[in-house]
């Protein structure tokens, strides 16, 4: 049985929304959503919501208040995997379908970081209280650690970062949804502030805050509606220590060896090779440098390919479109991105993605990247549900 | 649909115990999961864990804990929810055929902090907070509701006291509280805190037991919404959860019910239809199989109970060897949410 999605609803992405409680923010979204599907709230047979870490809006469980208004007694179930809660929660939200215990499932994602005192303060509360947080280990530092290894390793250097940056934000500036809506070439971005080298501020993603929600349907609930066939699912979950991804067989840190196994499955399942089959990649990817440790991972390349792999991709008819949306560096709401990369893909193969839609897109994979790049998911969507 | 069978279980309860840190609690348990369903960690490709980083004392805990449960290089999630919504979302995952082998994992380890003062964070800043409104405030206000309303003798009361005592003396391990005096509900009606950590194995190879039944529903956000005397998820969920199970209420062989305190477990009973309103604290103890394990006097650490009375209602059901079965769990914010999981003796 091969599940479908049939209606996303997005808020628009804001550092802060300013006048709007979590659960106007979640019911905006929502709504949406189910008028892109043109069902009723009452056809939901059940909610899954995703939020990542409670702290960054300062309340445990805030999906108990905004999606309780939603559900009206449907069953609720929180996802929590961090950067990956997104995704996780469509995964999930797919797996009742599938079942058959569910005919129509919601899943939504929601995030109000800019409450928080200090996103980045509190993401350092995920590492090791002994061994890492005094280091200071951050997202960030985490992220700059992962991409002076792939510099000398790989090659990269900071002009690759600075390329990949210029081209998430080209195409977010045909996003209405995105947070950053930014007119950069790579000398402004190389010029922007050195966040932890060799991480600029304009290769990294903003704090975003916005909902998303996507309604996912079994076969018998299409009817004529636009569909984004779920073809192929992956998830796969690493080791937490970084020292124990350094020199290992299965993949380095930078090799991702988690989204490699994810992408396989997920491939497997769709009768696709690599990430070259699908026309449009959605890569779930807070940093310029982030988002190339996927390339390999994806089969778009070899890991010593990379580097030009990276230039080529930032040309205007590249193929496969990596990130027609503008990707995480153009909206980052962390308990939503994953969800949205899907969102994204789902709605170009639908022919609804409106300005930044991709000619003819017709099969597309979203990335979903948790934790230190330890939770990794791939989705993959068509607007075919068999293929001929 | 694929059917799934219930292999192994697992439960450690303790308190502070130095010797060990949360991951080895974590490992250990789900290593006699494995053992008790004979089996080793590569004869499963998925797990599904349920904590919390606020009860964990981490954001995003499940990063370093879900490779203790067994997530490495596995297909992982973690609900942040009770225990028997992942036990719930597991067996949707094998009836799908996603999965060959399913870990259920859950956990909470009350001896770090104080989890009632973490439940009380999830309720409204402004209209809940000042009040000092937690999760057993709320259950306070049930017991409070219950002796306003109905009638319960001293005799009747001090029965099901000593009987829940008595069940939970039989449980494997030590549990600690500091709970006394919290007005109207005496020390022995109080949940015992406990560090809690639960394990199951799920799988389409067939067992002597099998999930017969799931059922899962919710009620509004706020708990002045609710009726305090009746669990109405829980209702629905359960109705839910026997239809699909092919039985009723008065059929079941054992029943295991989560509830933060006495009057908690027995307002579920009666939520069941397993009681009339206003007798579930006598059902409680007069049924020897109902909440055979003490219940929440046992060991309680919420978001791990739901998954701690799924794992008693199937070791009962394997120790009277036929039958049906009914574990509970109930979510944050005071019983928001409900999951009822039915069991069936299979062989």
């Amino acid at each position: 049985m091969t599940p479908a999605i049939v209606g996303v609803g997005q808020t628009p992405y804001r550092g802060r929304h300013e006048g709007a409680d979590a659960a106007t923010l979640m019911s905006r979204a929502v709504r949406a959503c189910l008028a892109d599907a043109d069902m009723e709230m009452h056809a939901v047979d059940g909610i899954v919501a995703s939020l990542a870490p409670d702290a960054l809006v300062g309340a445990k469980d805030m999906d108990r208040a905004s999606v309780g208004r939603l559900a009206m007694g449907k069953p609720m179930v929180r996802v929590n995997t961090g950067g990956t809660s997104g995704s996780a929660a469509l995964l999930t939200a797919a797996d009742y379908v599938r079942s058959g215990r569910w005919r129509v499932a919601l899943a939504v994602g929601l995030e109000r970081m800019g409450q928080a005192t200090s996103a980045a303060g509190l993401f350092n509360t995920i590492f090791d209280p002994f061994f890492e947080r005094d280091l200071p280990m951050s997202t960030i530092t985490m992220a700059s650690l992962r991409a002076s290894m792939l510099m000398s390793r790989y090659g990269y250097e900071a002009e690759h970062w600075a390329r990949i940056a210029v081209r998430n934000h080209r195409h977010a500036r045909r996003n209405s949804y995105a947070h950053l809506h930014l007119d950069v070439d790579e000398a402004d971005v190389m010029a922007s502030r050195m966040l932890a080298w060799p991480i600029h501020l304009y290769e990294a993603c903003p704090s975003s805050e916005g909902a998303c929600a996507v309604l996912i349907v079994n076969e018998d609930h299409v009817g004529d509606r636009k569909a984004a066939w779920i073809r192929g699912t992956g998830s796969v979950t690493d080791t937490y220590w970084m020292g124990d991804r350094f020199n290992r067989p299965e993949g380095s840190l930078v090799d991702l060896p988690t989204l490699r196994l994810a992408a396989e499955g997920a491939f497997s399942a769709a009768g696709l090779r690599t990430a070259h089959d699908v026309d449009v990649v959605e890569i779930h990817a807070p940093f310029s440098s982030a988002e190339a440790m996927a390339y390999p991972a994806l089969g778009l390349c070899d890991p010593e390919d990379g580097p030009s792999f990276a230039l080529a991709s930032t040309e205007t008819d590249h193929r496969p479109v990596i990130n027609p949306s503008g990707g995480p560096q153009a909206a980052n709401p962390v308990s939503a991105a994953a969800l949205i990369r899907v969102a994204e893909c789902a709605q170009q193969v639908r022919g609804r993605a409106g300005e930044h839609q991709v000619a003819g897109a017709r099969w597309a994979l979203a990335t979903g990247q948790g934790g230190a790049t330890q939770f990794s998911t791939v989705i993959i969507v068509s607007s075919e549900r068999e293929t001929t | 649909m694929v059917t799934a069978y219930v292999g192994g279980t697992a439960v450690s309860i303790g308190w502070a115990d130095q010797r060990s840190s949360l991951t080895e609690l974590i490992y250990q348990t789900v290593t006699e999961a494995l053992s008790d369903a004979e089996a080793v960690i590569d004869d499963f490709d998925a797990v599904v864990c349920a904590c919390h980083d606020l009860v964990d004392g981490r954001s995003l805990s499940s990063m370093i804990t879900a490779p203790a449960a067994g997530a490495y290089m596995k297909d992982e999630v973690r609900v942040s929810d009770d225990g028997a919504v992942a036990l719930a979302l597991a067996t949707a995952r094998v009836e799908a055929g996603l999965s060959d082998g399913c870990l259920v994992v859950a956990w909470g380890r009350a001896s770090e902090s104080s989890v009632d003062a973490v439940s009380g964070t999830a309720y409204d800043p402004f209209f809940h907070r000042p009040f000092g409104i937690t999760d057993l405030a709320v259950s306070r206000m049930r017991a409070a509701r219950w002796f306003s309303e109905r009638d319960l003798s001293d005799d009747e009361r001090r029965t099901a006291r000593r009987e829940r005592s008595l069940r939970a003396s039989n449980a494997p391990n030590s549990a600690e509280s500091d709970l006394e005096g919290l007005w109207p509900l005496r020390d022995e009606e109080l949940p015992r805190f406990a560090d809690v950590v639960a394990a199951l194995t799920l799988s389409p190879r067939s067992s002597d037991v099998a999930v017969a039944g799931v059922g899962q529903a919710s009620e509004p956000y706020r708990p002045e919404d609710r009726p305090l005397l009746r669990f109405d998820a829980l209702t629905r969920a359960g109705d839910r959860a026997l239809g699909e199970a092919g039985t009723s209420a008065h059929e079941l062989s054992m029943v295991e019910v989560d509830g933060m305190t006495l009057f908690d477990e027995a307002i579920a009973i009666e939520s069941l239809g397993l009681a009339e309103p206003g007798r579930g604290i006598g059902a409680l103890s007069q049924n020897p199989h109902w909440n055979a394990s003490g219940g929440s006097a046992a060991g309680y650490c919420p978001p791990a109970m739901g998954l701690v009375r799924c794992v008693s209602a199937v070791r009962g059901l394997r120790d009277l060897g036929g039958g049906y079965a009914l574990g509970t769990g109930a979510g944050p914010v005071s019983a928001q949410t409900q999951t009822a999981v039915v069991f069936k003796a299979s062989q």
